[in-house]
């Protein structure tokens, strides 16, 4: 059994003290990501990836991926108590869920959310275990010129990301590629748009770029509101009773397979898989007049799929480099900064490291589950610090992170440009996910298609000497025209776009 | 700095007495409680830190006093090469350099450097990875010959790869294509790995690159090393031949060694480089740089100029050629 | 906000057009294939396009209700995001100079102070901890130097 020794050896580098240790760490700051309603999961990842440079790579990507999987749940918490979404693709939950938390079925809310998502992000995990496996045979078979037609695969999901405006998205992409071009190019090693600066000859650096981006916009989209926050919710009893349980385990399945489903499909959320579920429920529901008076079926249901789409939006990214999502994406790029690129050549190079990194994710979804039952107490009382303070701590350690990459006062004036642009930038609607998506890819396909060139001295008709590339690069036309189609009736997604950012 | 917190060895103080005792001339340097600063242009964690970071725990027990490092990454080394030429020259600020590099950032004129080679003043050298040439372990080529033959009869076909634009293994190829007088298809990678992997993966025919990047393949058999671009045989690659012995004598891989800049007094540099020499002598501190895979390589202030010369003058020839 | 949106779309447009000029001077194709200005150009180019077409649209939308969107928030909430953009413009300018320690305490004690009233020796444990804390704790635990003071004195006193 192939998949059971791959496993197995996951597992012993998962279940070292040290990953362990990294895990929980991940776990815990997920959480609490997920519970503060005014940072996203891209934000918080992007915000966290400075602390994960010290570590070893694979302690650093089993804590970033907890983090990523992490927020899935704590975003539950204050949907529950509050009915405020900690982030977007809890939001649903707010409906059934506060309803419940107000009959005093807070406690049962929160375990059957609790345990929907532990089922829903191992499914999805199992289906990554299977999948990986047989890709991880094709992996030599991923030369320069396959990769080249990967990237343009990756790229033409920017239009699926494109949210409401294609133009605005497009632009987006051509500023991302554009920051991308700074530097000494592949070619010839010549400075380009470095304006004499040392700083720049190397690039610019993708963590507080995105720092700024997303976590920086977003404190200062924040601190134009006046924040305020109570608690009132009692948590109550945490066992959910027998008739809970029976009405959830239905919902809970579903949730696994739809979430896990749409966490492949590029450009889907997060969210959407949720609201996805929750129509589901509310349609296949003997009783749907009890949806939105504390249905149980409308926490299981969403709960389950977003976790499931959590944990599924990885599969793309482990098993061919492709990030689905906006926060996948920040996700891929901490892996380049620990020198690893995802794909199906990184099961071959270090197998140690990506199976350990699989199997810490049902190590995690254990923690999570712990972390937010029994410890749910801690949670509800970190809901109570003042937004001030979080704040000005968030600030502090933004400035640091961004001062650690590289030790340079640079990188903080980077993140800072950066941040104040996109806050300035979202106030057209321009979305912020295609710059990242760009950012990361851009690069790595001018590379991949110069080293074609390379290899052929220059014969363009290499590019398509693969059949493998073929299929790759038909795959994105069909992506590319279909999503174009989307645009031509003038139609909005609800709950999509950029609603996971 | 993965690997920082294991190399805060105490300093002993009873070193330094010795050591001052031996140098004349130097009498005051260091001096008591000052720290040494050790500039590495690259990022904390990796193999050039490391190595770095276990030296500077050796120097801090010969010379008494605490030498610390500061990572300046940025640029390919650029940024802490810059920092190292800007430094005052009292010798309590020290860099990491690695050619051929810092000369490829001195020569070419796009990178804009601030400095040149004149500077610098070499102290000691530390490390050497050794340059090697590599195929799949059932490629047609079974020697050195075989390949050179191959590549003069399809001029612009066979593909080599290198771990990046203007690196070490980018000249060396380079320099082979002058003394064999062939042409063959250059192919930029970023790193070791992904090269490795397009050559694994029959995607390119051979692989240029250091030692310390290829032992766990030539473990595996899976590839064949052609040969090694040093003037001496490598201990972790017993039984293959110099290029030199096969009729090429280039230079190639990666030397790590020690700046500082121009206009230290001579008495202090000698003070430094045998500080390098004592350290590297320390059977723990060796016993370290076994374990990250380097191998020791130690030259004198004499020795590691005359590397640093001949260098220069391969990069400045080579330039031009690296740019089409 | 119609006005303010067509003002961006010229920005864009500009900063396209500059794009494209700069990278003219980069060599546009090399013997192998796309050189160091292909790219650029055909972004630069892309992206004046992609402007010019927002431009349109905006000039076509009806104005509804333009008078009630306020670009940039009113009062308190301006005055926010305009302190946390001000503290790390200083913040940046500074800490090489003053070091890490007392730039951040300066930094945390003016967010705190400005962005809500809390306890005044909350505010005081806070942006201590933030902080000399956050140093000793990257320092002696996480091995991350952060700037020393420039400033021979403060140095001394280990600022």
């Amino acid at each position: 059994m192939d998949i059971l020794s791959n496993l197995l050896l996951g597992l012993s580098v998962a279940l070292t003290p040290e990953n362990l240790l990294y895990a929980v760490l991940g776990c815990v700051f997920g959480t609490l990501i997920g519970v503060l309603p005014g940072i996203g999961p891209s934000a918080g990842t992007a915000l966290l990836i400075p602390l994960t440079a010290r570590l070893p790579p694979t302690g650093a990507i089993i804590m970033l991926t907890a983090i990523f999987y992490g927020t899935q749940y704590g975003g539950t918490i204050t949907s529950i108590l509050l009915n405020v979404p900690g982030e977007a693709a809890s939001a649903i939950t707010c409906i059934d869920g506060h309803q419940m938390a107000k009959k005093g079925r807070a406690g049962a809310a929160l375990s059957v959310a609790a345990i929907g998502s532990f089922i829903g992000g191992t499914f999805a995990t199992i289906a990554l275990v299977c999948v990986a496996g047989p890709l991880t045979q094709v992996a030599l078979e991923f030369g320069p010129v396959e990769f080249f037609a990967l990237m343009v695969l990756g790229l033409s999901l920017l239009m699926g990301l494109a949210g409401d405006s294609m133009v605005k998205a497009l632009m987006m992409g051509a500023v991302g590629l554009l920051l991308a071009m700074i530097g000494m190019d592949p070619v010839r090693g010549a400075p380009r748009f470095t304006f004499g600066m040392m700083e720049l000859l190397d690039g610019l650096n993708f963590v507080p770029v995105i720092m700024g981006l997303f976590g920086l916009s977003e404190i200062l989209e924040n601190a134009e509101k006046k924040l305020s926050q109570s608690v009132g919710a009692e948590v109550g009893s945490l066992i959910p009773s027998r008739q809970e349980v029976r009405d959830s385990a239905a919902p809970v399945i579903r949730g696994s397979i739809v979430g896990t489903l749409l966490g492949l499909v590029p450009g889907m959320t997060g969210s959407m898989s949720s609201f996805l579920s929750y129509s589901m429920e509310k349609k296949l529901s003997k009783h749907p007049e009890r949806f939105g008076h504390g249905a149980v079926e409308g926490v299981a249901g969403p709960e389950t799929a977003n976790n499931a789409h959590a944990n599924g939006a990885l599969i793309p990214l482990f098993t061919l480099g492709i990030p689905a999502s906006p926060t996948v994406a920040v996700l891929m790029g901490a892996f380049m900064m620990n020198g690893l690129i995802p794909g199906p050549f990184l099961f071959r190079e270090q197998p140690a490291l990506v199976w350990g990194v699989i199997a810490s994710f049902f190590v995690g979804n254990v923690i999570l589950v712990i972390l937010n039952l029994p410890l749910i107490s801690i949670w509800v009382k970190i809901l109570k610090i003042p937004y001030s303070i979080l704040f000005a701590v968030i600030l502090a350690f933004m400035v640091i992170g961004a001062y650690g990459v590289e030790n340079s006062i640079f990188d903080v004036a980077v993140m800072l440009i950066s941040g104040v642009a996109a806050y300035l930038l979202k106030k057209f609607d321009f979305p912020m996910a295609p710059i990242v998506l760009t950012l990361i890819l851009g690069p790595v396909m001018e590379r991949a298609l110069r080293r074609s060139m390379e290899m052929s001295q220059g014969d363009i008709s290499i590019l398509f000497s693969s059949p493998l590339a073929v299929v790759l690069l038909i795959l994105s036309a069909v992506i590319i025209v279909t999503s174009s189609l989307k645009f031509i009736p003038a139609r909005k997604w609800s709950g999509g776009g950029d609603a996971e950012v | 700095m993965r690997y920082a917190s294991c190399w805060k060895l105490p300093t002993l103080a009873a070193a330094s007495f010795v050591l001052a005792a031996a140098t004349a001339g130097a009498a005051d340097f260091p001096a008591s409680g000052k720290a040494i600063q050790m500039v590495v242009g690259f990022a904390a964690g990796g193999s050039s830190d490391a190595g770095a970071r276990i030296l500077a725990g050796g120097m801090e027990k010969v010379l008494g006093t605490k030498v610390e490092v500061l990572n300046k990454p940025g640029a390919s080394g650029q940024i802490g090469y810059t920092a190292i030429a800007k430094s005052k020259p009292d010798g309590y600020t020290i860099g990491l350099a690695s050619l051929p590099g810092i000369m490829v950032s001195c020569m070419d004129a796009d990178r804009k450097a601030v400095y040149t080679k004149d500077s610098f003043q070499p102290v000691a050298l530390q490390v050497v990875d050794a340059g090697v040439i590599a195929v799949p372990a059932n490629s047609p080529y079974k020697t050195l010959k075989d390949f050179v033959d191959d590549a003069k009869a399809r001029p612009k076909k066979v593909t080599v790869s290198t771990t990046g634009l203007q690196t070490g293994d980018h000249f060396s190829v380079l320099q082979l294509q002058k003394l064999a007088d062939i042409q063959v298809a250059i192919v930029h990678f970023d790193g070791a790995s992904t090269a490795m992997t397009a050559l694994l993966g029959k995607k390119i025919d051979v692989y240029s690159g250091n030692v310390g990047d290829i032992l766990s393949q030539l473990k595996s058999g899976d590839i064949r090393v052609l040969g090694v671009m040093d003037n001496e045989e490598n201990p972790f690659l017993p039984g293959v031949k110099t290029f030199k012995a096969q009729g090429y004598p280039l230079l190639g891989g990666s030397w790590r060694g020690y700046l500082v800049p121009a206009g230290t007094p001579a008495p202090v540099v000698k003070t430094l480089s045998d500080a390098i020499k004592g350290a590297l002598e320390n059977n723990e501190v060796k016993a370290n740089l076994d374990k990250i895979g380097l191998q020791v390589r130690y030259m004198d202030v004499a020795g590691y100029s005359s590397i640093w010369n001949e260098y220069a003058a391969l990069v400045k020839d080579l330039i031009p050629l690296s740019k089409q | 906000m119609k006005r303010i949106s067509l003002l961006a779309g010229a920005l864009f447009l500009a900063f396209s057009l500059v794009v494209c000029a700069a990278s003219w001077s980069m060599d546009y194709y090399s013997s192998l294939g796309p050189g160091p200005g292909f790219f650029p150009f055909w972004l630069g180019a892309l992206l004046s396009l992609l402007s010019l077409i927002w431009i349109v649209q905006v000039s076509l939308e009806k104005g509804e209700g333009d008078g009630d969107v306020h670009f940039l928030s009113d009062g308190d909430g301006l005055l926010r995001v305009a302190s946390i953009v001000g503290a790390l413009v200083l913040i940046v300018a500074f800490m090489d100079t003053i070091g890490f320690q007392l730039s951040m305490f300066a930094f945390l004690l003016f967010l705190l102070i400005v962005l809500g009233r809390v306890k005044p020796w909350l505010t005081i444990v806070v942006a201590t901890a933030g902080s000399f804390g956050l140093n000793y704790m990257f320092t002696t635990w996480l091995d991350v130097q952060l700037p020393a003071s420039s400033i021979t004195a403060l140095a001394a006193i280990g600022l």
